[in-house]
């Protein structure tokens, strides 16, 4: 059995839960406007922690200091650090998500602390974790729930949240709140 | 894929038919990605013959980024580029700090060669990677702090320095890593 094969058995019978939460993202001011209108569900394709290249998804942390920390890791102290920023909520209503804070689900998919800190900017080949989310983007799961990196390097305790494109079907939802009821955008 | 594209009363493309087409190409794309990663487990255990030597090998251009269309950002280097609007080697070595000799050897090049027609077409698509790294000048102070950004060991990069990694031919994965963090992607 491949390692993909595996992950495909393991998610087919791991624990899931549901998730209804504000997320929230920060991103540099100057790229999430360049093209007139905000996409503030702009999926570009490129790999991440928890997808190889050319999966659609989305990322959010479950607060707003671990979205500056994920934000800022990067920089340090150079000047980009201090560019002008855009914070951004969504409100999210998803019934199947993979929680990897939960020991039984990590246990379930046979991940150890390694896997969720690997260095995926430099892997030949899609770490564990990318592979994971590379499966459940099939639309098995709507998302995956996992420590943030970028809180465990600072000395703090935060969670992101993957949410993939096609995991997301109504009544589930994905929606970028705005200053009234109406969502500035949305899944589905 | 059967999405066609109806012309506006303008006789412009409609954008949600655009939308919808670019919707379709990537989820195209994810699926590809899905098959092209069973295919490398299966190669993973295969034994394959030595790589091509770099000048005869065809480089792909860098994937798009989703910056391309930020003027803002792609005029962070346009002084790389010549009149004719191609990137020239003369220039990008210039902003890297590193002899014409030596960004030759990464591109697997002769020096004659790039010294002659530094902005060569051929030469545009690896030096496209180089442009996508040079866009950091955007949020550096000036051209010496981007080198030194360059010359810098990055925890990210398991310690590695910029400028190694593009020596080694990590282009697509340091172009990646600028574009990322350009737009505060998680990490």
């Amino acid at each position: 059995m491949t390692e993909l094969e595996a992950i495909e058995s393991a998610l087919r019978a791991a624990p899931v839960r549901s998730l209804k939460a504000t997320l929230v993202r920060c991103v540099a001011l100057l790229p999430l406007t360049a093209g007139g209108v905000p996409d503030f569900l702009f999926t570009s394709g490129q790999a991440n922690r928890y997808n190889p290249a050319g999966v659609r998804c989305v990322y959010f942390s479950e607060d707003e200091a671990t979205a500056r920390l994920e934000y800022a890791r990067r920089f340090g102290t150079s000047r980009g650090a201090h560019q002008p920023l855009g914070t951004y909520f969504a409100e999210v209503n998803l019934t199947k998500v993979v929680d990897l804070g939960d020991p039984a689900t990590r246990d379930a998919f046979k991940l150890k602390p390694k896997d969720l800190a690997a260095t995926w900017q430099l892997a030949k080949r899609p770490t564990r974790t990318q592979l994971l989310g590379l499966v459940a983007s099939q639309g098995t799961v709507a998302a995956i729930r996992f420590p943030s990196d970028a809180a465990r390097a600072a000395g703090a305790r935060g969670f992101n949240v993957v949410i993939f494109r096609a995991g997301v079907q109504a009544p589930d939802h994905v929606e970028i709140l705005g200053p009234t009821k109406k969502p500035l955008q949305k899944w589905p | 894929m059967g999405t066609a594209l109806t012309k506006t009363s303008k006789g412009g493309v409609d954008v949600t038919d655009l939308m919808h087409l670019r919707d379709t190409l990537l989820d195209e794309r994810q699926r590809m990605t899905l098959v092209l990663a069973q295919i490398e487990k299966v190669l993973s255990g295969v034994k394959v013959p030595e790589s091509e030597p770099m000048d005869t090998v065809k480089l792909a251009p860098a994937r798009t980024s989703p910056l391309d269309k930020a003027k803002t950002v792609t005029s962070a280097t346009a002084d790389l580029r010549e009149g004719n609007g191609n990137l020239s080697a003369v220039r990008v070595a210039k902003l890297y700090g590193v002899s014409l000799s030596q960004l030759a050897e990464w591109l697997g090049r002769t020096k004659q060669a790039m010294s002659k027609t530094p902005d060569a077409d051929s030469l545009q698509d690896a030096l496209g990677y180089f442009e996508r790294v040079a866009r950091l000048r955007l949020i550096t102070k000036d051209d010496g702090e981007f080198r030194k950004w360059l010359r810098t060991p990055h925890e990210l990069l398991d310690n590695a320095r910029p400028l190694e990694l593009m020596a080694k031919g990590e282009w697509q994965a340091m172009a990646d890593y600028v574009d990322d963090m350009l737009t505060g992607a998680p990490t």
